[in-house]
């Protein structure tokens, strides 16, 4: 058809640019300085550093730190995207039996805290572990070395691969079957349409959910921690607690800083080339399913044996570590009464990061531009800065603008908020791509305000993405620790934190009731989301 | 299909529904719309004609008010929406679009589409039962009143586009025509004061296309909207409109009826996008035009003047319809090419000069490649000023 053969340059132009309404504007640029906070906070730290803080940066040992962690990161984000390309591919276009339940169960290592996670690993694989004492007695004595990068590395890939499946799963759906359809008439074979046209189209879920992967695994105090590997957020958690100097702290801080610009820069690289637009929203036509046939059982074990490592290890391991305290006749009190709490504050973390994301991506989806792009890069600040650098730069704002907040509700769901917005915001704008604006402008010409428009036709278009965002980041809240044990109001108590300050204490039976209320409580809306997902297929 | 020429005459009185004054609009540098003036009369049917490109689209949408102009004014029914100091937000212009890709609502089902223009509150979802009695209570409540005259509006409407067994199907349920008859039915239930149409059939597979067209010229007409819809395919501007504006590079070259733009061109490129035109170099004589193929009575001359002395040279424009072959050893033309299409054939003969001329002729003349013929034409040709190059 001739009438899309023009100058797309322009019609591109035409096509955004009038298109966002300036309280979108406004809310965004509001928002976007919320996430700045922390940023703000580490550079009046630094300015209050002495030369030694400084001069420390340039030390060798800060350019280990720096290679440590770039290699974690590096590492656990090619391992996830390994796992994750072919788990999203198995379980949303082929004709795997189960698919939902392995749809599920794949996607719920989430809701495993990677200190929990690392416990469990170094219960079961640890020198005096569980799967130790089984092998030894076969003369199998040595298994590898679970401290140090091994450990961090599987902890790491196994608990955070499901934000890459989550975002590619959402990807593969969006994608046009005909192209896949259009690459096999031309003569390809399925390995090859795979490599070079599903890949290569995913190419921006491919991106945001390997950010998020890696940030994650910049951040990530509790695995690291307990596996003992040194990372940039070990060392500013030890700086913090044993020598109380935040200025150095902040020093550091900041060089995070530039490793994230970094790798924010790389994925800004792999996005700038091209342009992926979703079939539009509605025109929905399914992709035939794939038969697996011979592949079927070395698929199925492959599943399992990621679900079993995954998943069924760490829960194993709490449910041995339940019985024993429950033999011992370790009280379980109080953990109703944190469950609740973890539930209610990671909802309303939820809501109100679902909410906020969505002028900002109305912003960076429909005005590509330097400011929206800034918007966006700022926004993942907070999430991969470490928690406890966030927490107390709330501490140190609400102390000096608004000190009655203090340890109160509303500044702990603000601290989610700077901390896992990117999680809401990806969600929500991979939904805004797929609706085209011109349906927008279509309500518009029926008489209906921008408002109205938003709430009724925007919103309910969004849906799978504000309830996918939604699930995310009530995950992600619900194991969260450091921001919670600074900022929570006295008293309270959730999940996170009896899980933590029982483990701390070595009361791992104790422990095991918390964490395996905060894997049940997450396979609600794991559940729900997912077989939403199967249901618009029909 | 007939140009409803009635249309031209009607409401000689009223306001015109839209006028567009000396409308400008650039992007960045490149000029997309330059000075374009346009009117449509109430319950006329305007085609904006022209290549992808030209600025047909930016202008419907600085009419819908999607886009603001840089200069010039637009007024919908003597209001003005758009001109300097006013500028009326697309909601409040009474103006209803139709998009390329139809735009449906892909979350509501095709009633709640077209209700969705109805000032009443959006049609309660849910269940069928339900829906029901809500349907119901509504008629008993304060505002009851007004939420069934928009169901009966929406009842109305969906019977003019013939859709009211599909009123509780979703719009991915829907194929091509149904959509865009859906389309056309949420535009029209408002009651806009004007429909635009955004290159409406484009989607539509040909065979489609035909049946479509005149079914959405007989529900305009029937609705008496003035509507003015963008295309780049001259058959169906010509088959759908009353009136045709042709456009290039961003101004109207010729507004005219359709037989007026085919029989009657401003230009030469305006002449070669409504139909096929052949170019033949000749001489003026008085009221014929002297060419290669003989002597040609003139139809109509487009800046060709007579001059005192002498014969100007001029292009005689001529229909492939128009010209006659006849086979003969000693013809002076060779066949060079023959399309066969069933109801009708082009063939392209080489005339002694080398220019290459197009013969439309029906299906049961037997012309071969390589043979000889003589060649006339019926009917005038249109003059041209020569062209330099």
């Amino acid at each position: 058809m001739i009438a899309f053969g023009f100058p797309f340059a322009r019609r591109a132009q035409r096509r955004w640019s009038s298109a966002v309404p300036a309280p979108a504007w406004l809310l965004a640029i509001a928002i976007a300085a919320v996430m700045a906070l922390p940023l703000v906070y580490l550079i009046v730290r630094a300015l209050d550093a002495d030369a030694d803080a400084w001069n420390a940066l340039g030390r060798a040992s800060t350019f280990r730190l720096l290679g440590r962690t770039t290699l974690l990161a590096a590492s656990v984000t090619v391992a996830s995207l390994t796992l994750a390309l072919p788990i999203a591919w198995l379980t949303v276009r082929t004709d795997l039996p189960g698919r939902r339940v392995w749809s599920v169960l794949t996607v719920l290592p989430l809701a495993i805290p990677s200190y929990v996670g690392a416990l469990a690993f170094v219960a079961a694989f640890g020198p005096r572990g569980s799967i130790h004492d089984l092998l030894s007695p076969l003369g199998l004595g040595s298994i590898p070395e679970i401290y140090g990068f091994p450990g961090a590395f599987l902890a790491l890939t196994l608990f955070t691969f499901p934000y890459l499946l989550l975002m590619l799963r959402a990807g593969l759906r969006g994608m046009d079957p005909a192209l896949e359809e259009a690459s096999r008439s031309l003569g390809a074979g399925s390995w090859r349409t795979f490599f070079t046209v599903v890949v290569p189209q995913l190419r921006v879920p491919i991106a945001a959910g390997s950010l998020l992967v890696a940030l994650y695994v910049v951040s990530d105090f509790g695995a690291v921690s307990i596996l003992r590997y040194d990372t940039f957020t070990r060392a500013i958690f030890i700086q913090y607690q044993s020598s109380f100097d935040r200025a150095a702290a902040a020093v550091l801080g900041l060089e995070l800083v530039g490793l994230v610009a970094l790798i924010l820069l790389l994925e800004s690289l792999s996005r700038s080339r091209g342009r992926f637009h979703g079939r539009g929203a509605g025109t929905a036509r399914t992709a035939t399913l794939k038969p697996l046939r011979r592949f079927r059982w070395p698929a199925l074990a492959f599943l399992a044996v990621v679900v079993v490592v995954a998943l069924g290890v760490p829960v194993g391991v709490l449910l041995h570590w339940l019985v024993r305290g429950w033999q011992a006749g370790e009280p379980f009190a109080g953990t109703a009464q944190a469950a609740l709490n973890s539930a209610g504050v990671s909802a309303a973390a939820g809501l109100v990061a679902v909410l906020a994301a969505i002028p900002v991506a109305i912003v960076t989806v429909r005005h590509r531009s330097l400011a929206s792009g800034l918007i966006e890069r700022l926004s993942y600040l907070g999430f991969a800065l470490p928690g406890i650098v966030v927490a107390l730069a709330l501490v140190f704002f609400a102390l000096r603008v608004l000190p009655g907040l203090y340890q109160t509700w509303p500044v702990l769901i603000f601290a989610y908020l700077v901390l896992f917005f990117p999680l809401a915001l990806g969600a929500v704008r991979t939904s805004l791509v797929q609706v085209r604006p011109n349906i927008e402008e279509a309500a518009r010409s029926l008489g209906r305000s921008p408002p109205r428009v938003l709430a009724t036709i925007t919103v309910p278009l969004l849906l799978p993405g504000l309830l996918g965002g939604f699930a995310l980041v009530f995950l992600t809240v619900m194991k969260e620790l450091p921001a919670t044990i600074l900022l929570r109001p006295i008293e309270f108590d959730t999940l996170a934190v009896d899980i933590w300050s029982a483990s701390s204490e070595a009361f791992f039976a104790r422990a095991a009731a918390p964490a395996l209320l905060l894997v049940l409580v997450a396979v609600l809306p794991m559940t729900v989301l997912i077989s939403r997902e199967y249901r618009s297929e029909r | 299909m007939s140009t409803d020429l009635n249309a031209d005459h009607r409401d000689a009185a009223a306001p015109p529904a839209l006028r567009c004054e000396g409308l400008r609009k650039a992007f960045g540098r490149a000029l997309a719309v330059h000075d374009v003036s346009l009117s449509v009369r109430q319950g006329e049917i305007l085609a904006l004609l022209g290549p992808s490109g030209v600025g047909k689209t930016t202008c419907l949408r600085l009419i819908a008010g999607f886009e603001t102009p840089d200069a010039g004014r637009v007024a919908i029914n003597d209001r003005e929406v758009v001109g300097p100091g006013a500028f009326v937000p697309p909601e409040h212009r009474r103006v209803g679009m139709v998009f390329q890709d139809y735009a449906l609502f892909p979350h509501l089902s095709v009633a709640a589409n077209v209700r969705y223009g109805l000032d009443a509150a959006g049609a309660p979802r849910g269940d069928r039962r339900l829906r029901r009695w809500l349907h119901a209570a509504r008629n008993r409540l304060p505002g009851g009143a007004r939420a069934a005259a928009a169901d009966a509006r929406v009842a109305e409407v969906l019977h003019l586009v013939a859709l009211s067994r599909l009123a509780d199907r979703y719009p991915h349920e829907l194929s091509g025509g149904e959509a865009q008859r859906v389309a056309l039915a949420r535009a029209l239930a408002p009651g806009p004061a004007l429909i635009l149409l955004d290159e409406p059939f484009s989607n539509l597979d040909s065979r489609l296309r035909a049946a479509v067209r005149s079914e959405v010229r007989d529900i305009l007409k029937r609705a008496g909207a003035a509507a003015v819809f963008v295309t780049h395919d001259q058959e169906e501007a010509f088959t759908l409109a009353d009136r045709v504006a042709v456009m290039w590079d961003g101004r109207i070259a010729q507004v005219g009826p359709p037989e007026e733009i085919y029989h009657h061109p401003a230009t030469r490129a305006v002449a070669a996008f409504v139909g096929d035109a052949d170019f033949l170099p000749g001489r003026l004589q008085r009221d014929r035009v002297e060419t290669e193929i003989g002597l040609i009575p003139i139809n109509h001359r487009r800046g060709v003047h007579d001059t005192s002395t002498g014969q100007p040279a001029v292009q005689a424009m001529i229909r492939p319809e128009q010209v006659r072959l006849l086979a003969a050893p000693d013809g002076p033309a060779t066949v060079v090419k023959r399309d066969y299409f069933g109801h009708d054939q082009l063939v392209t003969v080489r005339l002694p000069s080398g220019a290459l001329l197009h013969a439309r002729l029906g299906p049961e003349e037997d012309f071969r490649v390589g043979g000889r013929v003589r060649v006339s034409a019926r009917g005038g040709a249109v003059l041209f000023p020569p062209t330099d190059a």
